[in-house]
Order: structure tokens, then C-alpha cells, then sequence
């Protein structure tokens, strides 16, 4: 189909469907210090992989090692060929960068076609190429102007033209939203979404927020200091963090730590400070004795007038209350000394019903099964 | 934003009346109808730009001057934007050093630099004003092309030139397609610089004339021995046409402010 397809080494035979994009042990490291370690990953044809973490945790390096920018050891490969040592030029990769890096001096239907102009094609396909794309993305009649002329989110629009209309093999999205506004982001996650199932496109892209992440990916590689740490559906992610930053990065959580007094069947009892004692389901083996670590998700505790139901009920005094409109964030101090988050949806309206306030003494409650036991 | 006081107008306006007064006195001059520089002119005459096509020494150094400049402009050019890709895109030991050295020939006293050329030039046996002339114009005019075009790919955002890589553009074709037109304030501001330094120099250049000059050190020349307007004709005609190709640049391209 292009140029760049004829310089891509075929891997070793398989009988597996190729990965998307697949990185074997890949290391990178800017003038000595380690930016990724040894990160093994794959992506699945058609999928939209989110690469959630803090600044600094290697998600661009990841990302611009696949486009071929830094150099690094381990194999990359795209669409089963071994990519690594091929230019970035021959990759086939539609990117779109955080601030767009539109051609200024280029107006939007040639920065839309600059990919096939080098690719060649013959000039009457490039126009028809690129009116679709531009259709696509929905800016038909900006054409002839030039990208200054046009608004954050519709250079945007034209920055996602101009990656998908070579038709690559994986699409890669540096921050795409960040520069855009809360409103205007969370149309564009759903625009995003929706158009990337539709051209069925492999996508990856970077971000530090973990809503966005949630909300338009199919899985999700949370990174941290150069690692994966943990692979997932948002689901998993969330539900099911595997690793203590995982629980602490994406959404909020409480951290709680205890001793093992009792074992029944697939419940625990564990003993935090000041004798409170917090029942939790563990999918995994513990014994009498252990040290274990959990969370509760504080939109998981509910405020119980007595408690019994759920079958952890713990008392607590409320130290802080922030109102949110939807929510109202509380901060209740239990015995053991720990501060818990919890999160109270505010299913009736505040003037018909007195609200929690600081002070108050409450009783909160919570499932076995709401706690995750950490490695 | 605070409106400028009285202290900062003062300023302002002594430095353009600075500016501007020796200009119009030039201008003024030139139309002297008796061969006195007299201001305000005793009435209105042309008679010594005529004077300036008479003599053809002038316009034998204005051809060899203009060539010159085009020379030292096309070669720091080229030169100043290598190294300002060096000194802006690349890591390496004695970066630093290389943006001090580039900066020398401003802090060098031109007695000094024209002086020791004439001795390299003599010992190594170049007795030629295109050679040394050239060679010197060069050094000359490299700050100013390099210190435009740093400020220029420093504010470029390489992200543009790695889009274009991505899809599809060898690293080279990126360069010439994108950045280049990006940065086209930038090469025209430079252009102007090195052409401007190049045409006008005087002290360095006196060291290295030998077989040919230059527009400015025949004017010296010639206002050692005459004491005619002919001067300040030539003095209007090149403000004039120095105007002119600012204000065409600033149309075309705009030009590049050296910050940054």
C-alpha cells in the first residue's frame, strides 16, 4: 500500500495473530538516568490503550520509542515486523501531538495531505483522501484557511485528520485533550472514541488523567518510574488495583493497614490500631498473625444510622466536609487513629435535609468485598 | 501596563533626534547647488549624484562592495544556520564554548581582527582584497546570522518538524519543508544583518585592501582631498535603499526580533 511497508522485516513465524504493536524489554535512558525500564508490553489490533501516569513516568518516552524518536534497547514491533531500526519516516504512524504541530505556513487540506505527498500518491486521490478525512473529523469548509485561523479544538480535529488519513498502523495520541478546555475535552473524549471504533484504528495515547483514561480507553498500562505496573481493562483498574500506586493514582482511595485475628472460609477479620476490627473478602491465602494491607474506594462507604447490614460498621467522628453539588466529600476519623474519605451522594436536596457537618459523630459501614487486598 | 513619565519620553526623544538629525543633515546637503556642505542647502541641485556616475571609482568599489556583501551574506548564512542547529538541537561537550566563540568577532576590537588578518593573510602569501575581504566579512557578519537563527530555532517548536517526520518525511525533506519556511523571518532578519555588517564596514576592511576597495573606504579617500556634496548624495542614495529592502522584508516575511 506505501513505501514504508516494503522496509518492514517480517518476524519470526508464527501461528498467533500479530500484536498491534508489541514491545519486547524495552529500556530508555536519557544521559544516563532510566526513563523505561525493561517495559514489555502489547497492544491488541483495533484497540484505544491508554498510558495513564504522573509526569515523569515514562508514558512519552513509551510513546515516542514506538514512533521512533529516542533511541533504545529492546524490540519494538508494529503489526507483526520488527520495527526497530527502521526510521520513523518508513513506520506508517499517524501522530498527534500535545500541541498539535500543525504546519503553519501550510493551509488545513495541505497539512491534512502532507502524509501522502511524501507518500506519493497521485494527486487526484490525495484530494478525495483528504476531503474524507476532513469530512470525518467534521471541519468540512476550512480547507483553505491556515491553522491560526481556526480554534484550539478544530486544529485538533485537523491534527487527527492529518494522522489517519495515511491509514496507519497504529495511531499515537500525545496528550491529544490536555490543551483544551474541561467542557470542550469531554465532548472531544466521546468525538475521539467514537471515531476511533469507527475507522478501527490501533490507538495509543498518553495522559495523566485518569477520568479520560477511564472513559475512552479499552485498556489501560498505568506507569510509574518507568515500569508498567499494572495492564487493564478500566474496570480492573479500578476495581482491582494490583499495586499500591495504581490504588492511590487512579481515583481516590483509603488505605488501611492490619493483623489477621480470624480466618473463615474466603473472610478475614483484620485488627487495626485501637482494637477496630474490619472484616474483608481476600481472594488469596492469608493465616492468623499476618500483616495486611487494603483500600476502600470512599464512594464504596456508606453513612449507616446503625451498622450491621454491610457488615463493617466503624464509628467515627467527621473532621472535614467539602460539598461538591452531586457529592459531599467527608473526612471521618475512625479509633484506629486512620482518616477515611467517604463520599456521600447527595440523593436529596440540601434545604429538606440537614447535611453532615464537621464534628458530628457518625458510623460508617462498607462490604468485605469492597476492600482490595494490596500485594 | 504603567504609562511611560516624563523621564522616558526625554530618552526617548533624545535618542531619536539622535538618530534622525545626522540623517537629515546628510539628506539635506546632498542638494547643495555649490560645492559647500551647507544646512539648510542654498537652493536645490542634483548636480553631485550626477557627479557620483562621473566618477567611475565610485561605482567600481559599489560593484565590488555589493558583491562582497552578497558573498559574506550567502556563506554566514549558511554557516550561521549549521551552527545554530548544533548549538540549539545537539548535546555535546563545549556547546557553550561554541556560542561564545561564534559571539567573539563582536567583543574583538576590529583594529585588532583586521590587523592580525593582514599578517596571517601576508605570511601565508595572500595579497588579494576579494580573498581577505571575503574572509573577513565572513567572520564579521557570522555573529549576527548566528545569533538570529539561535533565537529563531530556539522558539521553533521541534514538534513540527517530528510530525512531519512521523508521516512520512525524511529528516532532511522535514527541515527543508517545514522548518525552513517556519524560521523564514528569521533567515530574512539574518540576510539583512550580515549583508548591512559586510557593506558597511570600514575599520577591519582598511587593513585588507589591496588591489581592489570598497564603497566606504573610497568615500574616506575621496573626502580626504575634496570637499564636495558628492558624499552626502551617495550617503542619501544608500539610506534610501537601505529603507527600501526593510520595508520590502518587513512586507514579504516579516522579520524576526533578536530576543530570546
Amino acid at each position: 500500500m506505501n513505501h514504508g511497508d516494503a522496509r518492514v522485516a517480517p518476524a519470526a513465524a508464527g501461528g498467533f495473530a500479530p500484536e498491534a504493536v508489541s514491545l519486547d524489554r524495552v529500556s530508555v535512558a536519557y544521559g544516563g538516568v532510566a526513563a523505561l525500564k525493561e517495559v514489555s508490553l502489547d497492544v491488541r489490533p483495533g484497540e484505544m490503550l491508554a498510558l495513564l501516569g504522573p509526569s515523569g513516568c515514562g508514558k512519552t518516552s513509551l510513546l515516542r520509542t514506538i514512533a521512533g524518536f529516542v533511541p533504545h534497547t529492546g524490540d519494538v514491533h508494529i503489526g507483526g515486523r520488527r520495527a526497530t531500526g527502521i526510521p520513523s519516516h518508513r513506520r506508517n504512524i499517524g501522530m498527534v501531538f500535545q500541541d498539535y504541530a500543525l504546519f503553519p505556513h501550510m493551509t488545513i487540506a495541505q497539512n491534512v495531505g502532507f502524509g501522502l505527498r511524501m507518500r506519493k500518491v497521485p494527486r487526484r486521490e490525495i484530494d478525495t483522501r483528504v476531503e474524507e478525512a476532513i469530512a470525518l473529523v467534521g471541519l468540512r469548509g476550512v480547507e483553505h484557511r491556515l491553522p491560526r485561523q481556526l480554534s484550539g479544538g478544530q486544529q485538533q480535529r485537523v491534527a487527527v485528520a492529518r494522522a489517519i488519513v495515511i491509514h496507519p498502523s497504529v495511531l499515537l495520541l500525545d496528550e491529544p485533550l490536555s490543551a483544551l478546555d474541561k467542557k470542550l475535552r469531554e465532548e472531544m473524549e466521546v468525538e475521539l472514541r467514537l471515531l476511533q471504533k469507527r475507522v478501527g484504528i490501533t490507538t495509543i495515547f498518553v495522559t495523566h488523567d485518569q477520568e479520560e483514561a477511564l472513559a475512552i480507553s479499552d485498556r489501560i498500562a498505568v506507569m510509574h518510574e518507568g515500569r508498567v505496573l499494572q495492564l487493564g481493562c478500566p474496570e480492573e483498574i479500578y476495581d482491582a488495583p494490583a499495586h499500591p500506586f495504581v490504588a492511590g493514582f487512579v481515583g481516590k482511595a483509603n488505605r488501611l493497614s492490619g493483623t489477621v485475628t480470624d480466618v473463615t472460609g474466603d473472610e478475614v477479620t483484620c485488627e487495626l490500631a485501637a482494637g477496630v476490627r474490619v472484616r474483608l473478602a481476600t481472594p488469596r491465602a492469608v493465616t492468623r498473625g499476618d500483616r495486611l494491607q487494603f483500600t476502600v474506594r470512599p464512594e464504596k462507604i456508606v453513612l449507616a444510622a446503625t451498622g450491621g447490614e454491610l457488615d463493617n460498621s466503624v464509628e467515627g467522628k467527621v473532621r472535614t466536609r467539602i460539598y461538591l453539588g452531586m457529592f459531599t466529600e467527608l473526612r471521618v476519623q475512625i479509633p484506629s487513629g486512620d482518616e477515611l474519605t467517604v463520599v456521600v451522594q447527595n440523593t436529596r436536596p440540601a434545604v429538606i435535609e440537614r447535611q453532615v457537618a464537621p464534628g458530628d459523630a457518625v458510623v460508617l459501614a462498607w462490604s468485605p468485598h469492597a476492600c482490595r487486598l494490596l500485594e | 501596563m504603567k504609562t511611560a513619565g516624563w523621564f522616558a519620553w526625554s530618552v526617548t526623544a533624545v535618542v531619536v533626534v539622535g538618530l534622525v538629525v545626522p540623517l537629515v543633515v546628510v539628506v539635506a546637503s546632498s542638494f547643495n547647488p555649490t560645492n559647500e556642505l551647507l544646512v539648510p542647502p542654498r537652493g536645490f541641485s542634483l548636480t553631485w549624484y550626477g557627479n557620483i556616475f562621473q566618477r567611475s571609482v565610485f561605482l567600481t568599489s559599489f560593484r565590488f562592495s555589493l558583491l562582497l556583501a552578497l558573498g559574506a551574506t550567502a556563506c554566514s548564512l549558511v554557516m550561521g544556520l549549521l551552527c545554530a542547529v548544533a548549538v540549539v538541537r545537539c548535546r555535546f561537550p563545549g556547546r557553550d564554548l561554541l556560542g561564545a566563540v561564534l559571539m567573539s568577532p563582536l567583543i574583538v576590537p576590529q583594529v585588532v581582527l583586521g590587523m592580525s588578518l593582514l599578517i596571517f593573510l601576508s605570511t601565508i602569501g595572500v595579497v588579494s582584497s576579494l580573498a581577505g575581504l571575503s574572509l573577513l566579512h565572513v567572520i564579521l557578519a557570522l555573529p549576527y546570522t548566528a545569533r538570529v537563527l539561535i533565537a529563531a530555532l530556539t522558539r521553533f517548536p521541534v514538534s513540527l518538524e517530528d510530525a512531519a517526520v512521523i508521516h512520512g518525511a525524511h529528516r532532511a525533506k522535514a527541515f527543508t519543508l517545514v522548518t525552513l519556511p517556519a524560521i523564514k523571518p528569521g533567515l530574512v532578519t539574518a540576510a539583512l544583518f550580515a549583508f548591512v555588517t559586510s557593506f558597511d564596514n570600514f575599520t577591519s576592511s582598511q587593513f585588507l585592501v589591496w588591489d581592489r576597495t570598497t564603497l566606504p573606504i573610497e568615500i574616506y579617500s575621496y573626502i580626504r582631498t575634496e570637499n564636495d556634496p558628492t558624499v552626502a548624495a551617495i550617503s542619501t542614495l544608500l539610506i534610501l535603499a537601505t529603507v527600501a529592502i526593510v520595508v520590502v522584508a518587513e512586507r514579504l516575511v516579516g522579520l524576526e526580533t533578536v530576543t530570546g
